[in-house]
Parts: structure tokens; C-alpha cells; sequence
């Protein structure tokens, strides 16, 4: 009897004990957290001193509750599910999630389902201890196909904002980590500024892993890199830093790499953010880092030993280094055969430069050079601008601003009324500007020369060339040919003065390198592009072996 | 000195090429036809083989002090007060080169394009064209005569095929028919263009691969504009005759005007002068770019780029101080030019250098042993 009531005293005081214990425990808890919520007002719990980012989660869940719905003060999207573990009604669990980011059926089939109502998943002889709720969760219980853990705050709400859910258990300093995420993506389309008549159709799109998946899924090696970044300390873009290992050099990823990692902004919100903030000379009118929505062209590029940066968000993925000659190639160039291709990159170089200088060449003839023309045409010129009311430098300029105007607006209108514009573009502009005498007609022949040729280079290259047009105009205005040739020989020293990440930007046409002018102004037949190019991929040049004479048929 | 551009042997050649040819071809023909009429072409080739000894000359004192310039090695020879008045001898020759290319080409635009602008317009645009060059260094330079220079000559080529129907063959004889003496009075003034290869030992520390390549591309580029030269003053002299050639002041261009074929291609020569001004821009902005970076060299700068514009300065006002008429740019350049550039600059120092570096060399293995 005695013995049986001493037991029981013993039991007692060690249950008291165990009280005293945690309620000590939730004393220190709870100082801890009137500390943490008196340093920061919920109002401001981001863009405060953020205590909360250096500290790890309490023992308990009360305190970890308050502290997280202070974070999350406001955000109606986010949501706390709490609820009691199946295997052992002393634990409590909690689930915290971004409805709308996490996918809701992994989340309800595959984390509450086992966790609320598979009750039986224990032998019943061996009830769950506290201690090892966790364990057994995580290795026994969750169905999702990542899970990870953390301890501290940072980790737990970057992850939820990220679409990931997170399960916190009581009486653990730590917290699972769910890759459940699902949103509603835009479906893959073909890509918008770079139409091709044979090649791939699919394009990328606003989603960082399905980026990078159908780039996986061209290059089945693993030597193709995806390193991960977060930029933006608002936005939190991801930002996926991807290259073949062995082909594009090292010197260049860490390039990339140091140059991004100087990046703090406050957001990301296209890979233009990116470029502009890492590209060697951020004064240049020339695209100094290229961009496409074509993941077979990124991965040629990647072949070639560039390096891409994707941005989570857009479907415009960079690539580096880039040259001027890359904005003349277009993917069908390679797709194609080569005899057709060879011309069609010729005929773009051409058309580039005929939409820089046409303008500027013509004032230059009619206003300083007539003896360059035949007399029969100067003659009908001359006829032409008799009743024109304005100087002839005044009529290509505002031809010239004219025609950017209505490329503008066919740009920015709804498909709708675009026709509209080029109705009135042509007709108003062209035919009845020439019959009422504002303009002649060989201004007419030289703006429409102009626009057309531009049309045939990459969008971020034309618009350069379209700025620079104006002030070659302004220079052959006052002084003829010799002013247009010192236009052009400013920008092609700036040209030449530029770097694309340590690259040449005029190469491998100057400096010259011999070997690439298989594929620059040439494309020759694969069966002869035997290397990749030399600036570029310094250290791995063979890209294919060749086959022997013998071997061909 | 902060100069960390390296140039590429291919790109020497192309600049050596356009060094000499750039002026060259514009006064030349009449330069060496005064003399030598129809033996031009012999005159052109003793030039050619006098001025290959010259190159030989200035790789020879580079190769005595590799990685130093024009600027720096004299001091080593003859000593610090001796050795800094020879850098800035040549730095003043590069100056009045660099004057004098600019004088003539602005002479040319306004003769052949623009008779009433002001003439002080193209000094100053050319000179201002040829900073912004110098700014950017001379591995830009390279880079702008490696996509230039090509052009250039493949466009005076075409010019004289074009020209092809006008030319009479008969205004090319009879040869051997000049007395030696004004044969080698015709070959003093290309000599003195080819002498300006000297600047290039300024140049020369930049190539990439010194050891292999610089003797090779500098001949080579010697045999692109004797090549061109030649192509030059035959054609000109089978287009207008000698009298002609010999009497007018850019021979070149009037006989540019001659081309005509069908109806449609009529006046090419202001395109040519194009050509013609875009050589002489790399010509300007090179020597230019000597004298920037040897003034900067000599002062003990880090950088050159703050004195480009100063330099600049200097020289748009020499240019436009240096000759009254373009008849006394043309007796300068026939007469005294030759004895000056060839006697002091191009052979008289560079000879004195490297005797005295023979001499310490020799002497110096004698100590040793």
C-alpha cells in the first residue's frame, strides 16, 4: 500500500515536474516572443529591421504561429491550417500555404489526407513518442516528391511565398519543407518575335521549371548546369544560371556569376532588369547580351560554350557572351540548306546597313553630290521635290519620324484596328502625301526602303540602328558624304571598342579569326563546321570530328 | 603606361598597309612622275627596297629592347638628358605627321567636295574623329584598319577596273628612258612614306606574338603597298599620260573622274574621296595615338587618355598654321619634306640608335667575359 502511494507521490512530482518544466518553457518562449514582436510592429513586419530573419523556429507551435501570422499580417492569400496529428491527439500540427501557388490536390491527398485520417499507419502496440512525430512524418507519412527541413523563420516563409507548403509540428524546432507547387501556367505557344518556316515551334514561357525542363530535354547530359539564384529582395525572382560544363569556359560562368551576385535591386521583373545591370557597357545603343524565346536557339548558344540566364517570370532567357554578328543569323539559318542560308545572312547584313545609311546617303547625293547621279534622273528628282515646300533634309526627317510613328502604333494597337494603321499608312502617307506635294516620291521609295530593310534584323538590333539613323541623317545634312563617313566611322570605332563579356563584340570579324567565318557571314554545310567559335568556347573547340573523304557518298 | 591592348599580326600588316597607302595614293602619282615619267615604276621599286631596309631598321631596335618603344629605349642608349630629347624629337615628328596628313586631307575634302565650307570644319572634324579613336586605345585602332583597310583596298582596285576602258597604253612608254639621277630624285618622296614606318616602332611592343611574326607582317604589309602603289601610279599614268599626272595636284581623282560606264556610273570620285578620306583617318588617328601615348610614356603617366584632348588641340591648331596654299603642302612635301623625315627621323636617329646598341651589346659581352 505504502509502497503503491509512494509510486504514485513519485509520479506526481515527476509529472509536476515535467509541468514546471514546460511551463518554464513557454515562459521563455513567450519572452522571446514578446521580444521579437516588440521589435518589429506587425505593420511593417517586411520591409522593417526583419528580426525575424536570423531567428530559428521555438520548440512549441503557439509562439511560431503568432510570430508567422505577424509576418504574414494582411496576406489574405496565405493560409494557416491547424490541426491535430491522427497518431497521437497531444500533437498538433500546422500547415502553411500561398492558395493559388500550392497545388491543392497534392496538398489535401498527399500530406492531410495521411496526417488527419490515416490513423492505423501505426502498429498499435507502439504509439508515436513526441520526440519522434517528426521523423516518423517526414520519413513515413508525407507523400509529396521533395520534402526538406529547416529551422529557421527565412527558410519558412521564402519557401511558402515560393508556392511551397510548409507543416510545423509541435514540440520540434523544425519545419517540413513541401515541393507541392501548382499554378496556372500560360501553355506553350510558338514564339511571338521569332517566327521560323522550319524548326521547333515551342517557345518558352513565364515559368522558371518549365523552362528549364524543355531545355533539359534538348540536351540530355549532365553536363548541362542549372544553378539557381534568387534576385529582387521584393520580387525574389528565381533566376537560373545554365551553361554545358566542359564546353563553355570557366573563366566566363564565374564571369557571369560575379557579375550577377553585385546585383541588389529590389526587383526583377524581365530579364531586361538583368541584362542591363550585368552588360560591360550600359552607354551603347548596341544589345550587348542576347535574348531569345526559343529554346532550341538558347541551346545551340549554350553549345556554342555561352552562357544563358533564364529569369523566372518571362520567357526572354539572355545568353553571353553576344556578338553583332549574332543578331544577322537567324535559327532557320541552320535548318535550312546552307546555299539558301548563306544568301538570305548575306542579304541581312545588306538590308542593315542599307537601313542605317539609305536615308542619309540619299539627302547626301540630292543636296551636295548631283554629278554622282545620271542627268535623266536628277533631272526627274528635281522635278519631283520642285513643288516640295520643305528642304530635303525637313522631308526625310519627318518622312522618317512618320514612318516610326506608324511602326509604333501597329505595334502597340489590338490586332483589330492594326489594319487601320497601315491603311492609313499607306495610303495617306504615301499616295496622297506625294499628290498633294508635301513630299516626292523618291522620299516615299527611300523611307520605304528604309523600314522594310530594318524588318529583317532581331528586334533589339534594329532599334539600334533605328536611332542611329537620325543622327547620320543630321550629319550628311550638313555635310554631305563626308559628314555620312564620319558617322559610320564613329560607330564602327564604338563598335569595335565594344566587349561582350570580355569578347570582341565585332568578332570574329575584327579581330579576325578565320576558322569562324564558316559560320558568321557564311553558314557552310555542317559537314564542315567542324569547331565551335574560338573566342567563345576557348577550351572545347571540337564539335565534330569530321567525316573522311571515304565515308561520304 | 597603361596601354593593355595587344594587336594581332594580321592587323600590323593591314596597319602598315594603310600607314603608307593612305596619303600615298593621293600624291604620289604626281610626286614621282615629276621626276621620273615613265620610269615611275622603277622609282617606286628602289623606294620599296630602301624602305624594306628602314622596317628591317626599326624591328631590329625593338628587338634590342623587347616590350620597350620609340619613347623608352633611347634612354637606356644614350643616357637620360640625350635619350629624352630623342623621345621628344619623335614625338614632335609624329606631331607634324599627324598635322600634315591632316592639312592634306582636309586640303582634299575641300578641293574635291566642298570648295565654300570653311576649311577649318574638316580640321576639326577629322581631328575630332581621330580622338575619339585614340581615346579607345590602339587595340580598337587595329580593329576599326582590320575592317577598313580591306575595304579600302579592295575599292581602289575596283576603281581602277572600272577605269580599265579609259586607259591607253601607250602613256606607259618608253621605259628605261630617264636618266638614273631623276629616278632616284623620284623615289625620295614614297622613300619618306615608307620611312613613316619608323612610327611603328611604337607600335611594334603591342604585337601578340612579337617573336614570330613581326619581321614577316611588317614585309608583308611593305608588299601590299608596293603592291598597291604600283597599281596606282601605272594606272593613273595609263589614264591621264605623264604631263598631265605630273602637273595636276591630285591625279588620283581626276582620273577618277574619267570612269563612266553605260549611263548609270558617272562621277564615282566623290565615293572615292570617301575611300580615300576613311584611309586617312586611320593614318591620323594612328600617329596621333603614337604622340598621345609617347607624351604620356615620356611624362611618366599612367594613363594617356587625359592628354588625348590637349594633344587634339595642339593638333588641329598646327594643322591649320602648317601651309598657306595647297602649292606650298605640295613643295613641302616634294622638297624638303623628304630630307627632313628621311634625314633626321626615319634613318638618320634610328641608325645612330642602333650602331650604339651594336656597340654596348658587343662591348657588353666583351666585359663579360
Amino acid at each position: 500500500m505504502t509502497e503503491k502511494s509512494t509510486d504514485n507521490i513519485t509520479q506526481n512530482l515527476s509529472r509536476l515536474k515535467s509541468l514546471i518544466s514546460e511551463s518554464r518553457q513557454v515562459e521563455e518562449d513567450m519572452e522571446n516572443l514578446i521580444s521579437v514582436l516588440r521589435e518589429e510592429p506587425a505593420s511593417s513586419a517586411v520591409s522593417g529591421a526583419l528580426g525575424w530573419q536570423e531567428r530559428t523556429l521555438f520548440p512549441s507551435l503557439a509562439p511560431n504561429i503568432t510570430i508567422l501570422k505577424n509576418i504574414f499580417y494582411n496576406c489574405s492569400d496565405v493560409v494557416f491550417h491547424e490541426f491535430i496529428y491522427a497518431q497521437d491527439s497531444g500533437t498538433k500540427l500546422a500547415l502553411l500555404y500561398i492558395d493559388g501557388l500550392a497545388d491543392k490536390v497534392q496538398v489535401s491527398e498527399h500530406i492531410l489526407k495521411p496526417l488527419i485520417a490515416d490513423a492505423s499507419a501505426t502498429p498499435p502496440n507502439n504509439p508515436v513518442d513526441k520526440t519522434q512525430v517528426f521523423r516518423f512524418i517526414l520519413e513515413r507519412q508525407l507523400r509529396t516528391h521533395q520534402t526538406r527541413e529547416t529551422d529557421r523563420f527565412q527558410d519558412v516563409v521564402n519557401t511558402v511565398l515560393s508556392g511551397d507548403t510548409v507543416l510545423l509540428v509541435d514540440g520540434h524546432t523544425r519545419a517540413i519543407i513541401n515541393g507541392a507547387r501548382g499554378w496556372e501556367n500560360r501553355t506553350m505557344e510558338e514564339p511571338g518575335g521569332e517566327l521560323v518556316l522550319r524548326g521547333p515551334r515551342d517557345s518558352f514561357v513565364e515559368t522558371l521549371r518549365v523552362n528549364t525542363a524543355v531545355l533539359r530535354r534538348r540536351i540530355k547530359s549532365p553536363d548541362l548546369k542549372i544553378e539557381a539564384m534568387t534576385f529582387g529582395r521584393l520580387t525574389r525572382t528565381d533566376v537560373a544560371v545554365v551553361y554545358v560544363k566542359g564546353v563553355a569556359s570557366e573563366n566566363m560562368v564565374e564571369e557571369v556569376k560575379r557579375r550577377l551576385g553585385r546585383i541588389d535591386i529590389d526587383a526583377v521583373l524581365e530579364s531586361g532588369y538583368i541584362e542591363e545591370l550585368i552588360e560591360d557597357n550600359p552607354w551603347s545603343l548596341f544589345p550587348q547580351i542576347n535574348h531569345t524565346e526559343r529554346p532550341d536557339r538558347l541551346a545551340a548558344r549554350l553549345l556554342e560554350g555561352r552562357v544563358g540566364i533564364l529569369v523566372d517570370g518571362t520567357p526572354f532567357a539572355l545568353s553571353v557572351p553576344s556578338l553583332f554578328v549574332e543578331y544577322l543569323q537567324a535559327p532557320d539559318d541552320y535548318y535550312e540548306r546552307w546555299q539558301a542560308a548563306t544568301a538570305l545572312r548575306i542579304l541581312r547584313f545588306v538590308a542593315q546597313f542599307l537601313s542605317l545609311v539609305v536615308p542619309s546617303f540619299y539627302l547626301a547625293v540630292i543636296t551636295f553630290h548631283h554629278e554622282m547621279l545620271p542627268t535623266a534622273l536628277l533631272l526627274n528628282f528635281a522635278a519631283q521635290r520642285e513643288h516640295v515646300p520643305f528642304p530635303a533634309f525637313m522631308e526625310i526627317l519627318l518622312m522618317e519620324i512618320m514612318f516610326e510613328i506608324l511602326r509604333e502604333a501597329g505595334l502597340r494597337l489590338p490586332k483589330a484596328v492594326g489594319q487601320a494603321v497601315s491603311i492609313v499608312g499607306a495610303l495617306v502617307l504615301g499616295e496622297t502625301a506625294v499628290r498633294t506635294g508635301l513630299v516626292g516620291e523618291a522620299t516615299v521609295i527611300v523611307v520605304a526602303v528604309t523600314g522594310i530593310s530594318s524588318f529583317l534584323l532581331a528586334h533589339s538590333n534594329s532599334l539600334a540602328v533605328r536611332l542611329l539613323r537620325f543622327p547620320l541623317l543630321l550629319l550628311s545634312g550638313f555635310l554631305g558624304l563626308f559628314g555620312l563617313m564620319i558617322g559610320l566611322t564613329a560607330i564602327f570605332i564604338h563598335i569595335c571598342s565594344l566587349r561582350s563579356f570580355g569578347v570582341p563584340y565585332l568578332s570574329p570579324l575584327s579581330p579576325f579569326t578565320p576558322s569562324d567565318q564558316k559560320d558568321t557571314l557564311v553558314r557552310a554545310p555542317w559537314r564542315a563546321i567542324l569547331t565551335r567559335p574560338h573566342l567563345i568556347a576557348r577550351f572545347n573547340k571540337t564539335r565534330q570530328t569530321g567525316i573522311s573523304p571515304a565515308e561520304r557518298i | 603606361m597603361t596601354e593593355h591592348g595587344k594587336i594581332t599580326a594580321g592587323q600590323l600588316t593591314l596597319l602598315i598597309t594603310n600607314t603608307v597607302l593612305a596619303s600615298a595614293i593621293l600624291f604620289a602619282p604626281s610626286a614621282i612622275v615629276k621626276h621620273a615619267g615613265t620610269d615611275a615604276w622603277l622609282s617606286l621599286l628602289i623606294a620599296t627596297l630602301a624602305g624594306g631596309m628602314l622596317a628591317l631598321l626599326a624591328i631590329h631596335l625593338c628587338k634590342l629592347f623587347p616590350g620597350a618603344t620609340i619613347f623608352e629605349f633611347p634612354e637606356l642608349l644614350l643616357g637620360k638628358v640625350l635619350g629624352k630629347a630623342t623621345a621628344i624629337l619623335y614625338i614632335w615628328w609624329n606631331l607634324h605627321i599627324c598635322a600634315e596628313v591632316i592639312h592634306e586631307f582636309s586640303f582634299l575634302m575641300m578641293t574635291a567636295f566642298m570648295p565654300e565650307t570653311p576649311i577649318l570644319v574638316f580640321h576639326l572634324i577629322m581631328t575630332a574623329i581621330a580622338a575619339y579613336a585614340v581615346w579607345h586605345g590602339l587595340e580598337v585602332l587595329a580593329r576599326v584598319a582590320q575592317l577598313f583597310v580591306p575595304f579600302i583596298l579592295i575599292s581602289t582596285l575596283f576603281l581602277f577596273v572600272l577605269a580599265i576602258p579609259q586607259m591607253h597604253m601607250a602613256h606607259l612608254f618608253p621605259i628605261f628612258d630617264t636618266d638614273p639621277l631623276s629616278i632616284l630624285k623620284g623615289s625620295a618622296v614614297p622613300l619618306s612614306w615608307f620611312g613613316e614606318i619608323m612610327a611603328f616602332t611604337a607600335v611594334l611592343p603591342f604585337l601578340n606574338n612579337r617573336a614570330e611574326s613581326s619581321t614577316r607582317s611588317v614585309l608583308f604589309g611593305i608588299f601590299l603597298v608596293f603592291l598597291f602603289f604600283l597599281i596606282t601610279v601605272v594606272g593613273v599614268v595609263a589614264l591621264l599620260g605623264p604631263v598631265i599626272t605630273a602637273a595636276n595636284l591630285l591625279p588620283l581623282l581626276t582620273g577618277a573622274r574619267l570612269i563612266h560606264i553605260s549611263t548609270f556610273v558617272e562621277r564615282v570620285d566623290p565615293v572615292l574621296v570617301i575611300v580615300i578620306v576613311l584611309g586617312g583617318f586611320l593614318k591620323i588617328s594612328l600617329f596621333y595615338w603614337v604622340a598621345a601615348f609617347g607624351s604620356g610614356q615620356i611624362a611618366g603617366l599612367r594613363d594617356y587618355r587625359p592628354i588625348v584632348v590637349p594633344v587634339g588641340f595642339f593638333l588641329f591648331v598646327l594643322s591649320m598654321s602648317l601651309h598657306e596654299s595647297p602649292a606650298d603642302l605640295l613643295d613641302f612635301l616634294g622638297t624638303i619634306w623628304p630630307v627632313y623625315a628621311i634625314g633626321i627621323f626615319e634613318a638618320g636617329i634610328p641608325v645612330v640608335l642602333l650602331a650604339v646598341g651594336i656597340y654596348r651589346a658587343a662591348r657588353g659581352r666583351g666585359d663579360s667575359q
